[in-house]
C-alpha cells in the first residue's frame, strides 16, 4: 500500500541574519510514513518543525533537501492537490467575499463543473451548519464561524477523494486542536503547541480513529524518536460493546445506523429480530464511546509524558 | 489558464467591493459641481473646457486607481496569509501571478 504521506530525510534550513546569513535548521531529516486511513498525531515542543513540515507538504515552502510524497506523488505535483483538503492554522480568507463566494472560488480552482459547483458548495455549507450566514461577508464572521468556513473549504473537494476510492485517505493537515482542556494542561507542562491531524471533524458518525498513532516527537529538531502505540479508546460505561466494536471497524466517516443497534441486540438475545422499541432503548442507553474517551486526549497524555521524559533532552544533541 | 481566470474574477470582485470606487463617485460629484462653476466663469468656451477637464481627470484618476489596486494585489495576499489555503488548491504560482496581472489589465 502506498503511504498517504511519506517523507524521506526532509530537511529545511532558513537563513537567519542579514549580513551574514547562517542557516537555521528548522527541520532535520524527518522521515515519516502515514498509512492510508491513519489519524496521525504530529506532536512536538515549540520550534520542533511541525508547522514547517506542513508547509513543506503543501509546498508553501521548499525543502532544502529530502523529498516528500503525498498519495505516491511528489508534493510538487499540482494535480495531487485535487485530493487534498488543507486547513491552515489561522484561517484567513478574503474579508470581502461571502462564505458562498469563497467556496465557489475554491471550487472553481478545483475545476468542479458549474452545475455541480453550486450544489457542492451548498452541501458542504449545510454539513457544517452554516445557515443564512453564508450570504454574509466574511469580515462579519466570528472566529468560530471562520474556523468552520475553513473546514468547509478543506472538505470541498471531497468527492474527488471518493472517486479515487480512498474515502479513508484524507491527508488533511488539520486544525490545531486547541480545546480549552488541552490548552490548560499542555500549557501547564510549558508547551503550548498542540497539533493534530484530525479526522472527520464536525460530522457525527463513526469517527473512531484506528488508534494507531505514531509519535514524531522532536528529540533532536524534528527527528522522530520512536513510535509508540496508543491504546484504543475504551468504550464508555453503559455502552453496548458490540455496537462500539462495530463502529470502530467502520471506515472513518461512516455513521452508525439504527440497524447496528438492532443487530447487536439480536446477537445478544438470540432473537431473530428485536422490536423497534428495543432498538430505541439500546440507542438511548448507549453512550457514545468515542466521545467519552477520545483520541486526542490519549495523544495529549502521551505528548506530555514524552516531553517531560525528555526533559533537557530537547536540546539539540541531547537525544540521539 | 482556467485557474488564472478564476483568480482574475476574484480580484475583480475584491476591487469592486473595495472602497476605492467610492472615491470615483465622490470625484464624479465633485466634477459636476466644478463644471457648473467653470461654465459660469468661461464665456462661450465652456463646453470645450469642461470636456477637456473631464477627459484628462478621467485618465489621471484611472491611472491612480489602477496603481493603488495593483500595488496590493499580491503582497496583501502574502502578508495576510490568504495564499496558504490558495496554494493548497491545484493552482500553480505562475497561474496565480498571471491571474492577478490579467485582472489588473482587465
Amino acid at each position: 500500500v502506498t503511504p498517504a504521506i511519506r517523507t524521506r530525510e526532509l530537511t529545511k534550513d532558513f537563513p537567519v541574519g542579514f549580513w551574514r546569513p547562517r542557516p537555521y535548521r528548522a527541520l532535520d531529516r524527518l522521515s515519516i510514513d502515514v498509512a492510508p486511513g491513519d489519524v496521525f498525531g504530529f506532536l512536538g515542543p515549540n520550534g520542533a518543525g511541525k508547522t514547517t513540515t506542513l508547509k513543506l507538504l503543501m509546498q508553501l515552502v521548499f525543502p532544502t533537501s529530502g523529498e516528500a510524497e503525498i498519495l505516491g506523488r511528489p508534493v510538487g505535483d499540482v494535480g495531487v492537490r485535487h485530493r487534498i483538503g488543507y486547513l491552515p492554522e489561522n484561517p484567513y480568507f478574503y474579508d470581502h467575499l461571502t462564505a458562498e463566494e469563497l467556496l465557489d472560488y475554491y471550487a472553481r480552482l478545483f475545476r468542479i463543473e458549474p452545475a455541480g459547483r453550486r450544489q457542492r458548495v451548498r452541501a458542504v455549507l449545510d454539513r457544517l451548519g452554516i445557515g443564512a450566514e453564508r450570504r454574509l461577508q466574511l469580515r462579519k464572521f466570528s472566529k468560530g464561524m471562520l474556523q468552520r468556513v475553513g473546514l468547509a473549504q478543506a472538505l470541498l473537494n471531497e468527492p474527488d477523494v471518493i472517486r479515487a476510492r480512498r474515502t479513508d485517505v484524507r491527508p488533511r493537515p488539520a486544525r490545531p486542536s486547541r480545546r480549552a482542556r488541552a490548552d490548560s494542561r499542555v500549557a501547564r507542562s510549558g508547551q503550548d503547541d498542540f497539533l493534530q491531524f484530525a479526522h472527520s471533524l464536525g460530522c457525527r458518525g463513526a469517527v473512531q480513529p484506528r488508534g494507531d498513532c505514531r509519535e514524531g516527537t522532536a528529540g533532536d529538531h524534528g527527528t522522530p524518536v520512536r513510535s509508540e502505540r496508543v491504546r484504543r479508546a475504551r468504550v464508555g460505561a453503559g455502552g453496548d460493546r458490540r455496537v462500539a466494536r462495530r463502529a470502530r471497524s467502520r471506515p472513518p466517516g461512516r455513521a452508525i445506523g439504527d440497524g447496528d443497534y438492532r443487530r447487536s441486540i439480536r446477537d445478544r438475545h438470540r432473537r431473530r429480530r428485536p422490536s423497534r422499541t428495543a432498538a430505541r432503548r439500546a440507542h438511548r442507553d448507549w453512550r457514545e464511546p468515542r466521545r467519552a474517551q477520545s483520541h486526542p486526549r490519549d495523544l495529549e497524555e502521551l505528548f506530555i509524558r514524552r516531553v517531560s521524559e525528555m526533559g533537557e533532552g530537547t536540546r539539540p544533541g541531547g537525544v540521539a | 489558464v482556467n485557474a488564472a481566470r478564476s483568480v482574475a474574477i476574484a480580484v475583480f470582485r475584491e476591487s469592486v467591493r473595495d472602497r476605492i470606487f467610492y472615491n470615483l463617485v465622490l470625484f464624479a460629484v465633485l466634477l459636476v459641481g466644478v463644471s457648473v462653476l467653470i461654465g459660469q466663469l468661461t464665456a462661450g468656451q465652456d463646453v470645450k473646457i469642461i470636456k477637456d477637464l473631464g477627459l484628462s481627470a478621467t485618465s489621471v484618476f484611472g491611472l491612480f486607481i489602477s496603481i493603488f489596486v495593483g500595488i496590493n494585489l499580491v503582497s496583501k495576499e502574502v502578508e495576510r496569509r490568504s495564499v496558504y489555503p490558495l496554494f493548497a488548491k491545484p493552482i500553480r504560482r505562475s497561474e496565480f501571478i498571471a491571474g492577478k496581472y490579467a485582472a489588473l489589465l482587465r
